[in-house]
């Protein structure tokens, strides 16, 4: 195979860019071809450990902070939704 | 990157809207939608929660100096990543100049989180260019058309970056990747 094609195909199976059918390919010809194999797996394994990195605690002291630290430079983080345009106007009432 | 894209999208449209229209308290909503997804992406830039939070609030100060400007075109969520990682940028040089200490620290079972340890000092490690394309499409599942507007570079050129950034990661995780499961 050539040289670029093969880590191309290297590279899209780690970060699982593959179809179905490419996948069960490779992975029988990796059978075959320890190199490809050790390949293969290694980087597979590389993207899933850096997925296990667990995301980043947003916890609501974190939530405080960032909006105090936007009030204390005169920014106002209020998010109330907009009023609906409906609401403008006084609907008669009905008696 | 985001779970309910179409109702975020039309939020970040009628927010948008409020703020260029000078409603200031549409910055509110803005963060609402944003904040948790930019805190995550400079925490895992910088490491550190203090920075990152500042950065986070650094950055929706800035699209409050730029409200007028804005335009709810799209390409909004690619301009807010592209000023987070600025202010990441600037305060990763500030920290080369003062070592502040890395607070990242994680749950599990012992190994499990030693390894993580290992990988995030292995990333910690890699150098800018691959480690970007790394947080952002690894990460943060952010599209690799994103990801590229966000570093200004071609998605060809990502792409590359991305591979490359997987196999030197894999590298300076040498014998560690063989207990990985």
């Amino acid at each position: 195979m050539n040289k670029d094609l093969y880590t191309r195909l290297v590279d899209m199976y780690a970060g699982q860019e593959l179809t179905e059918e490419l996948v069960e390919e490779i992975e029988t010809a990796a059978m075959g071809d320890p190199e490809l194999a050790h390949d293969l797996f290694s980087l597979r394994r590389t993207v899933d450990a850096l997925q296990s990195i667990p995301p980043a605690p947003y916890t609501e002291e974190t939530d405080v902070r960032i909006k105090l630290l936007m009030q204390m430079r005169g920014a106002d983080v209020r998010s109330d939704e907009p009023q609906p345009s409906y609401w403008q106007y006084h609907l008669p009432i009905q008696s | 990157m985001s779970g309910n894209q179409p109702e975020d999208t039309l939020a970040e449209k009628r927010w948008l809207t409020s703020l260029a229209n000078g409603d200031p308290n549409a910055l509110g909503g803005i963060y609402q939608i944003y904040g948790e997804k930019i805190f995550r992406y400079t925490y895992r830039m910088l490491g550190n929660r203090s920075d990152a939070e500042d950065a986070t609030a650094e950055t929706f100060l800035r699209v409050l100096r730029r409200a007028r400007e804005l335009r709810a075109d799209g390409a909004f969520r690619t301009w807010l990543f592209r000023i987070a990682r600025n202010l990441c940028i600037d305060k990763m040089r500030q920290h080369k100049l003062m070592e502040l200490p890395n607070d990242a620290h994680y749950t599990g079972t012992e190994d499990r989180a030693a390894l993580r340890v290992t990988v995030q000092q292995a990333l910690d490690e890699l150098p800018l260019d691959y480690r970007e394309p790394l947080i952002l499409c690894d990460l943060e599942d952010v599209s690799a058309k994103e990801a590229a507007e966000t570093l200004g570079i071609s998605v060809p050129a990502l792409k590359s970056r991305l591979y490359r950034g997987r196999r030197a990661l894999r590298d300076r995780l040498g014998g560690s990747i063989e207990k990985l499961t």
